[in-house]
């Protein structure tokens, strides 16, 4: 019989250095599943990764125990990483944070698109969620 | 008793990816986006779930910093609510200790190999006469013995230890795995942690096992070791494979006695090779191996000479 599902959190960490402090432990404890046990193995499988944001996408079966699988990261993070800034805009309608062109778009594009955890069906579709990030950030996109 | 700040908001897909962004600005090390729409046994698994409402949490300290930390955030939510549909966040303040004892109700006794007993430090259990009942509080240090890793070392050391053997237990954790040895009859015992919390750990489970004495218990590291000169029969360590690597490059094999022993468990089956290329750098030959799920435990000697 199918395990049933009690909740889906997904938790945007920093990869390797997962602890029971906040968030994962107020996040995790109220399910009773094992901290100690998650925070183990997202720091094994993701030691080699350090200093990405690596979500974990976690589902909690009603028997207590649970599952999880590492996604890319936020396409803030890789807009950031890529537009060589520290942060967005504060105010994005009149604040300028950085700027990208369409190709470092595409790229950002391309790993998520790998990743395969986005609900975008095409490389296209994927591009116009990243450009909509982008304008809420303050990053602006050139041709 | 530190108290924490929680900060939550129920937004859509589209602008939990916005608010998450901005509370990771300010939040203690990342924030906890849960579905919503979930009934718990709705859904089974393997089922597409789909995604209506997200909750997005974030935390931060309640100190003094705290309340510009939120006037920030709230500034950043009023810009972004010009662009996306943005609800008032909710705020509640959290106890340091609320997580660690919800995780406590759920920590059952449980029995591994032949004779270990764990069990929680306030649960009784009866055990059988040759158990070897180990009571453990976890605290925040790793090591309840419910993970694989864990037990694939307690089944080691079950099979490895013979009276008056001496082990060092590097990245001891709770202490459970030093404990265990105390128990089977190990000689001495010296167990070492990097993390303070982890050393205050083992020391107070130790105690509460009546193993105290066979015990040393210090913050260090594997330099330190490598520099009080001292040898053992048996080497114990159960971190990570990225870790054992590395201490591999600083003289990890020099911990053992030649024709000592060594166990090393945190490992994922795909990472096994690369660790046993690193043990046999250090002069540690790879003896076998065992595996629990994707965990592995690897058993290493080193050579007489």
């Amino acid at each position: 019989m199918a395990k049933k599902v009690k909740a889906v959190v997904k938790l945007q960490i920093p990869a390797g250095k997962a602890n029971p402090a906040p968030p994962i432990g107020p996040a995790l404890a109220q399910h009773g599943i094992n901290l100690m046990g998650f925070c183990k193995e997202y720091n094994a499988k993701t030691s080699n990764r350090i200093g990405e944001i690596v979500p974990a996408e976690i589902t909690i079966f009603q028997d207590g125990s649970f599952r999880f699988r590492l996604m890319s990261p936020p396409t803030s993070f890789l807009i950031k990483r890529e537009a060589g800034i520290e942060k967005g805009a504060s105010n994005p309608i009149t604040d300028h944070a950085g700027t990208l062109s369409r190709e470092q778009v595409r790229k950002i594009a391309q790993v998520k698109m790998d990743a395969g955890d986005t609900n975008a069906l095409n490389m296209d579709a994927m591009m116009k969620q990243i450009e909509g990030t982008c304008r809420q950030m303050g990053v602006h996109v050139v041709d | 008793m530190p108290q924490w700040i929680e900060i939550s908001l129920h937004v859509d897909g589209e602008a939990a990816e916005a608010v998450a962004t901005e509370l990771q600005r300010w939040c203690h090390q990342g924030v906890a986006i849960e579905q919503a729409n979930i009934e718990s046994g709705k859904y089974d698994d393997g089922d597409e779930i789909p995604v209506e409402t997200l909750i997005v949490r974030g935390y931060f300290p309640n100190d003094a910093e705290a309340e510009e930390k939120r006037l920030q955030i709230e500034r950043a939510l009023i810009y972004m609510s010009m662009m996306l549909p943005m609800p008032k966040p909710q705020y509640k303040i959290v106890e340091d200790e609320d997580w660690a004892h919800a995780w406590k109700k759920h920590y059952k006794p449980i029995r591994l190999g032949t004779r270990i007993l764990i069990r929680p430090l306030w649960i009784d259990v009866e055990p059988k006469p040759d158990d070897i009942v180990i009571a453990l509080d976890p605290g925040m240090a790793f090591g309840t013995g419910t993970h694989p890793t864990t037990q694939l070392c307690l089944e080691a050391l079950e099979r490895m230890i013979t009276p008056s053997l001496d082990v060092v237990d590097l990245g001891c954790g709770s202490g459970i795995l030093s404990i265990a040895a105390a128990k089977l009859g190990a000689g001495k015992i010296v167990a070492v942690d990097i993390d303070q919390l982890a050393v205050d750990a083992t020391i107070e489970n130790a105690q509460e096992n009546e193993v105290a004495e066979k015990i040393h218990t210090h913050q260090g590291s594997l330099d330190t070791l490598i520099t009080s000169a001292r040898r053992f029969d048996l080497l114990v360590v159960n971190i990570l494979a990225k870790i054992i690597i590395e201490m591999c490059d600083h003289k990890l094999g020099q911990l053992v006695r030649p024709g000592g022993r060594a166990i090393f468990s945190g490992i994922i089956e795909d990472q096994r090779t690369d660790v046993e290329a690193a043990l046999r750098q250090t002069g540690l030959e790879p003896v076998t191996h065992y595996q629990q799920g994707d965990w592995i435990l690897i058993e290493a000697k080193r050579s007489i000479d």
